[in-house]
This record gives C-alpha cells, sequence and structure tokens, in this order.
C-alpha cells in the first residue's frame, strides 16, 4: 500500500515538476507579457517626499490605441505554440522600427523623481522637502527608449492653529481692533499630475496642481484659495537646460525652516488689517511665488555644471488692474553640505488707462547660504534688500508708498538621524524693517516700521509618511508713524501655536 | 535510487527552465548582500551615561510682572524676556535625574510701565534652581521628559533693593538624542516667582510669572 502511495507521489510530483517547468518556458523568451518589465520596474525607495520603506508604487498601464504594425505586431502566436513542455523557443524575432511610444504609464512618482545628486537636507526636513533648482518630477527615458508617462503625487497638510495678539502704545482705536485672538482649522490638498514624454535625455512635460480647500469661505484670490497652483509646460533636457511657461514658482532664495509656512499665522506675524500698514518679510518674493492673475512666468533654466543651476525668470501679464512685467534671476551652487543661493529681481506694475499715470517699480536683490552636516544638523542666514518707487495717477511721487525694505534672518533644524523614528527640532527667525520716504509732519522722520518673526518646531514622522508638527510662534511688530507731529508709535505682538499633519504622495 | 535520480533530474530540468525565462528579464541592480548578524556579533551596549552637561535658551514671551509702584504691588504684562541656564544632572535610577539648572534672565519689565513716571530699565533676574526630572523613553533617541525646577531667585532692579524670594518652575518636553553623546530637547512650562522686597517696613510683593519655552542641548557622559 505504502509503495503504491509513494508511486502515487512520485507521479503527481513529476508531473508537477514537468508542468512547472513547461510553465517558466512558457514565460520564457518571447512570451507575451501584459507590460514590458523595463516599463515597470519595482521602484527604489522614494528618495524624495514619498519616503522609504515606500508603500508600493503604483503602475497602471493602459495600452496605446496605436495602429497595427506588421513589423512589431506581436510573434506571440509563433512561439506559443512552441511553448510546450521541455521545448526551446526561437529567439524573438527582431523589431524593424520601435514605436516612438512604446506604452503610456499613470505611476505614482517614484523616489527617483525626486532628484538628490547632492543632499538637500535631513531626511524630512524643511531643506529636504526643497529642490533647490533641480528638474522635477525627473522622468528620463529608460534604457534609450522613448517613455510617455503620465506622473501622479502631490501633498496635503492640515492645519489646527490658534493665535493672540496683544498691541499696546499709542496706536489710538488700532489697540482695541487688535486685542483679538482665535483659532482656525485650514487645510488644502493637493493632486499633481504630470504627463512626461521623454526621449533620449529630452523631455517634454506638463504639470497642473489640483487643490482643495478646507475652508469654503475663502475665495480663489484670497490667500491659499487658489484651486490651481501649478499649471506649466516645459521642454528641454534633463540636467541640461529647459524652457518653462506657465503658472510656477521660482526658485526659492530665502530658506525659512520649519515655521514660517505658506497661509499660516506664524508667518503673517504680528500684524493684522487694522494696523497703520502691512509687513511682511522681503525675501527676494516679489517675483517668486505664483502670480495672481492673468499673469504668468516664463523662464529659462541652466545646469552648465551638476552643482551649478540658473534661472531668468519673466512674468507677463496683468495683475489688479493693470499690467505687470518683471524679471528675476537667480543662481544656486550646490554642493550638498553648502548651498549659495542668489539673486536679483525688477517688477513694474502700470495702470490700464492711459491717463491713469499710476506705476509701482519695485527692485531688490537677496541671497542665502546653508548649510547641511547629514544626518543631524542643517542652518541658514537669509538677507535681503530692496525699495518700491511708487507713482499716483497724478504722476506724482507716492511718499507712503516709496520704501526700503530690509529683511536678515535665520534657521536650524537638528535630528535624530533616525530612518524609522525621525525626529526633528527647529527654530528659525526672521527681521524685517521697511522705511518710507513720509516725512511731512516731521523734519528727517518717516514712517519706520518693523516685523520679528520667529518660532520653534518639533516634528516626527509616522511610517516614513506623516508628518506631524507642532509649531509655536512669537512675532512682534512696531509702528513709527510720522504723519504727526510729535511722532506716535505702537507695538503688538502675537503668540501662536500650530499642530500640522501633512502627507506626501 | 533510479526514482530518486529521476526526480533530481527533473527537477534541475525545471530549474534550468526558469532560469532561461529570468535570463531573459531586464538587468535588475544587483541585490545587497544580506548578512544575518550573528546572534554573538552584536555590538556591545554602550555603558549608560549617567551625566548630562548641557545649556539651554529660554525665550518668556508672556508674563506677568509686579512691583511695588508708589507703596502697592502692582501687576502688568510683562515683556518679552529671555533666559540662558546651565543644565548639569545625574540619572539616579530609570529616568530619574537630579541636578541643578542656574538661568540668567534678562529684560524683566513691564510691558506697558503702569505709572506715568518714567520707566526704569529692564531689570536681571537670577534663579539658582534644582532640577528634578523624569524622563520616558518612546524609543532609543526619543523621550519626554518632565520636570520640577524649585529654586530661589534674585531681582536685581537699577535704583532699588533687589528682590528675593523662592521660584518655581514646572515644564514638559521632547528630548532628542542627536548621537551617542549629544543630546537637544524642545520643552516648554510655566515658571512662578515669589519674590518680594521690603519696603519702609513692609514687605511688598516684586515677582514674575512667566510662561517659559526651552530650546537646549548638551552632553552626556
Amino acid at each position: 500500500m505504502k509503495t503504491t502511495a509513494r508511486r502515487t507521489q512520485t507521479g503527481l510530483l513529476t508531473a508537477f515538476i514537468l508542468f512547472s517547468g513547461s510553465i517558466a518556458l512558457a514565460a520564457g523568451a518571447g512570451a507575451p507579457t501584459e507590460a514590458p518589465p523595463a516599463e515597470t520596474p519595482a521602484p527604489p525607495p522614494p528618495a524624495g517626499p514619498a519616503a522609504s520603506p515606500p508603500p508600493p508604487s503604483t503602475v497602471v498601464v493602459v495600452p496605446v490605441p496605436v495602429q497595427p504594425n506588421p513589423a512589431v505586431a506581436s510573434p506571440a502566436p509563433a512561439r506559443e505554440a512552441t511553448a510546450v513542455a521541455g521545448s526551446i523557443p526561437p529567439p524573438p524575432e527582431p523589431a524593424v522600427e520601435a514605436p516612438p511610444v512604446t506604452e503610456i504609464g499613470i505611476e505614482r512618482l517614484p523616489g527617483s523623481a525626486y532628484p538628490e545628486p547632492q543632499t538637500r537636507g535631513l531626511k524630512y526636513s524643511s531643506l529636504w522637502l526643497t529642490f533647490h533648482g533641480l528638474q522635477w518630477p525627473y522622468l528620463p527615458a529608460k534604457a534609450g527608449r522613448d517613455r510617455f508617462v503620465v506622473g501622479i503625487s502631490g501633498w496635503g497638510w492640515l492645519d489646527t492653529s490658534y493665535v493672540k495678539f496683544f498691541p499696546w502704545g499709542q496706536g489710538g482705536s488700532i489697540i482695541g481692533q487688535d486685542q483679538i485672538a482665535y483659532a482656525k482649522q485650514q487645510g488644502r490638498m493637493l493632486l499633481r499630475v504630470t504627463p512626461t514624454y521623454s526621449f533620449a535625455d529630452w523631455f517634454v512635460q506638463g504639470q497642473v496642481e489640483l487643490v482643495g480647500t478646507e475652508d469654503q469661505t475663502i475665495s480663489r484670490a484670497d490667500v491659499g484659495g487658489a484651486d490651481t497652483d501649478d499649471l506649466w509646460l516645459r521642454i528641454g533636457q534633463w540636467n541640461k537646460w529647459d524652457f518653462q511657461v506657465g503658472r510656477f514658482e521660482g526658485w526659492e532664495v530665502f530658506h525659512l525652516g520649519m515655521g514660517l509656512d505658506q497661509n499660516t499665522f506664524e508667518r503673517q506675524g504680528a500684524v493684522t488689517n487694522n494696523d497703520y500698514a502691512q509687513i511682511s518679510y522681503y525675501g527676494l518674493t516679489d517675483n517668486q511665488f505664483r502670480p495672481a492673475g492673468a499673469a504668468g512666468n516664463m523662464a529659462v533654466h541652466y545646469y552648465p555644471l551638476p552643482f551649478l543651476r540658473f534661472e531668468a525668470l519673466g512674468t507677463v501679464g496683468s495683475v489688479g488692474s493693470g499690467p505687470i512685467i518683471a524679471g528675476r534671476p537667480v543662481a544656486i551652487l550646490d554642493f550638498g553640505w553648502l548651498k549659495l543661493k542668489g539673486g536679483v529681481e525688477w517688477q513694474r506694475k502700470t495702470a490700464q488707462s492711459e491717463n491713469d499715470q499710476t506705476e509701482t517699480t519695485s527692485k531688490g536683490v537677496g541671497g542665502a547660504l546653508q548649510f547641511v552636516f547629514d544626518p543631524h544638523i542643517e542652518f541658514g542666514v537669509n538677507a535681503a534688500q530692496g525699495t518700491v518707487v511708487a507713482i499716483d495717477k497724478q504722476g506724482q511721487p507716492l511718499a507712503t508708498g516709496s520704501f526700503t525694505r530690509t529683511s536678515i534672518g535665520g534657521f536650524a533644524n537638528v535630528g535624530n538621524g533616525s530612518e524609522r523614528y525621525p525626529l526633528l527640532f527647529g527654530v528659525g527667525g526672521m527681521f524685517t524693517r521697511n522705511v518710507d520716504q513720509n516725512n511731512i509732519a516731521v523734519a528727517n522722520v518717516t514712517d519706520n516700521y518693523w516685523l520679528w518673526q520667529s518660532f520653534a518646531a518639533v516634528q516626527y514622522v509616522v511610517f516614513q509618511q506623516l508628518y506631524i508638527k507642532l509649531v509655536g510662534s512669537y512675532s512682534r511688530a512696531h509702528w513709527l508713524e510720522a504723519s504727526t507731529n510729535p511722532a506716535t508709535s505702537y507695538d503688538n505682538e502675537d503668540y501662536s501655536v500650530r499642530l500640522r499633519f501633512s502627507f506626501y504622495f | 535510487m533510479r526514482k530518486a535520480s529521476t526526480l533530481i533530474g527533473l527537477t534541475l530540468v525545471a530549474l534550468g527552465a526558469g532560469a532561461r525565462a529570468e535570463e531573459i528579464a531586464p538587468a535588475a541592480a544587483p541585490l545587497p548582500a544580506i548578512v544575518a548578524p550573528l546572534p554573538d556579533a552584536a555590538p556591545p551596549a554602550p555603558p549608560p551615561r549617567r551625566i548630562k552637561v548641557g545649556l539651554s535658551f529660554l525665550p518668556m514671551g508672556i508674563g506677568k510682572f509686579t512691583t511695588p509702584i508708589g507703596g502697592t504691588a502692582i501687576e502688568g504684562d510683562a515683556s518679552f524676556a529671555y533666559a540662558f541656564a546651565l543644565v548639569a544632572s545625574y540619572r539616579i535610577i530609570g529616568g530619574l535625574e537630579l541636578g541643578i539648572a542656574p538661568q540668567l534672565l534678562y529684560n524683566v519689565n513691564y510691558k506697558v510701565y503702569p505709572s506715568p513716571i518714567t520707566a526704569p530699565p529692564g531689570s536681571k533676574e537670577t534663579d539658582l534652581m534644582a532640577r528634578v526630572a523624569y524622563t520616558f523613553p518612546v524609543e532609543e533617541t526619543i523621550g519626554l521628559y518632565v520636570a520640577a525646577l524649585p529654586g530661589y531667585s534674585i531681582i536685581s532692579q537699577t535704583g532699588s533693593s533687589s528682590a528675593k524670594g523662592f521660584v518655581l518652575a514646572l515644564e514638559g518636553g521632547v528630548e532628542m538624542a542627536v548621537t551617542d553623546r549629544i543630546f537637544a530637547n524642545l520643552g516648554g512650562g510655566y515658571q512662578l516667582g515669589f519674590q518680594s522686597v521690603t519696603v519702609g517696613g513692609t514687605k511688598l510683593d516684586d515677582r514674575t510669572r512667566y510662561v517659559r519655552v526651552n530650546l537646549g542641548g548638551g552632553f552626556r557622559f
């Protein structure tokens, strides 16, 4: 009985092995596959915001509706016919001509799409989430084959924050109006779609960032209310040059660290709409952010050396009620551990009506020096100065609108360097002073106001995906009004705390 | 025996067929060799470091300041003050530490002086504090701590007697090991002063209360 059972087992095993062999051969040379493996590699651990260990990168391959081409028609049936157990199939027939586009993939951006030829910063830190002028998403052709891929990525954040203001001084009714405290929860989630066609080292790329906002009371023109962030096209050669047109941000020069994020209380500082004049930091920022209104950017990027990058950005269109034209060249020298960034900018806004002589001309120069000692500390300093010259409708100089602004600041981030339990501390501060030309009441005394913004932050990244950041901030602003004799002054302070959850994908 | 040979042969054929199938797959990056650590090859645990010495910067943005003005103790919002502290402690058992944390606090003053007379310049406060702390380890490099800092405080005021008295700070925060020896901490808490000064034989409050933020770091030995 035992012998019979053993024979049966041996027979079954033999049949299984033979069957396995035939399957293996059938999947061998020339066997049809749903997607060529070269186009669907297992992604490396994301080096960018989608950090290791990565969730499985999803690649959905959509068949391209190409016209049947006898030269490239699949010879699979013939081979399948020969793929019998134990037989060796003939070698694949070479394609006479490769198709210009071999497949279309919808792909969550792999780690390689976030370039890091030199260290960008401490992993998960604010500096690491900056690309320092690099071309990204980086989706080059692979193995000499043309490639068309629709990259999918994005990020979302949710802030719950509280702020309280403490004004004092000779501000009159402003003091009472500024005694406010309030809480806010706000959030944005952004889906980034990046169709990219690459061949050799060339590429044509587009990008749109579709935005959802949590606060449904803000309009598209409000801060944080835009429903589209990026919308651009570009053409060029990877790591050599490109030309980009559309709605996008210029290269960052000032780096603010783990606080002072866009749309937050600490970014606003101790300034309310009631105050005598609005103040905000100046960091070569007149033309850095996406222009509002019917205006957009054009930029040429040039990469002469792996550590040297240039951007020549121009803005044209209409913002508000009038046309705008601007230029902002920026250079970045990036050795990884040391990054030097600098640039200048110029912008002119005029009125639409030919009878209106309103004109505002802004100029500025700024730079930043950053150090990264991976994986434990990074820090940097920023400085910029600019002028604004304003002309009114009648063509007369506008004293209160013509001013010099200066900002100086810095940041530091410290991390434990842990891959599994990444924790970061961050501190930073920024001092800004604006001095205008308004000296009508007292000789040689002009409006002079300044703003101090500072923060401390702690951040932990859960499962290397979910960023949890707590930011506490202190800000103080001071206004010296020269429109009265004697000049009056008042101050405002605010304290805020903010808890941010963000997810990069 | 013959059956066994047949089985082995068929297995090799099957494996060989599989190998062919893999050969036409695109060349993949070689996988890094995985070397299983031997149980006895594990690095020895570092010796426990019990002594900790560090420096802290303590911005104190929100607070109250009370001084005698015209024979009456008047409380008002305190101006932004900042302190520097030296922290030295010894870990007794588990996460319990005992130590000292003297600090110098600058710009102790009212935000708006509550009197029409000219406001005096900012004072300096010296807090001689002990420190009792307990750290709860979250993982190897991260710990959550709570601390109590009782001490004696002296507020040196220009043109008048120094205010003296008990001070107590309570604090909590996160401590992070940057390296094996270097650590950083970020915390917050509240500091209560019970200082007083004698004016004309009458003891009057001359004290400070602050919300404190602790940005610190140091070395373990």
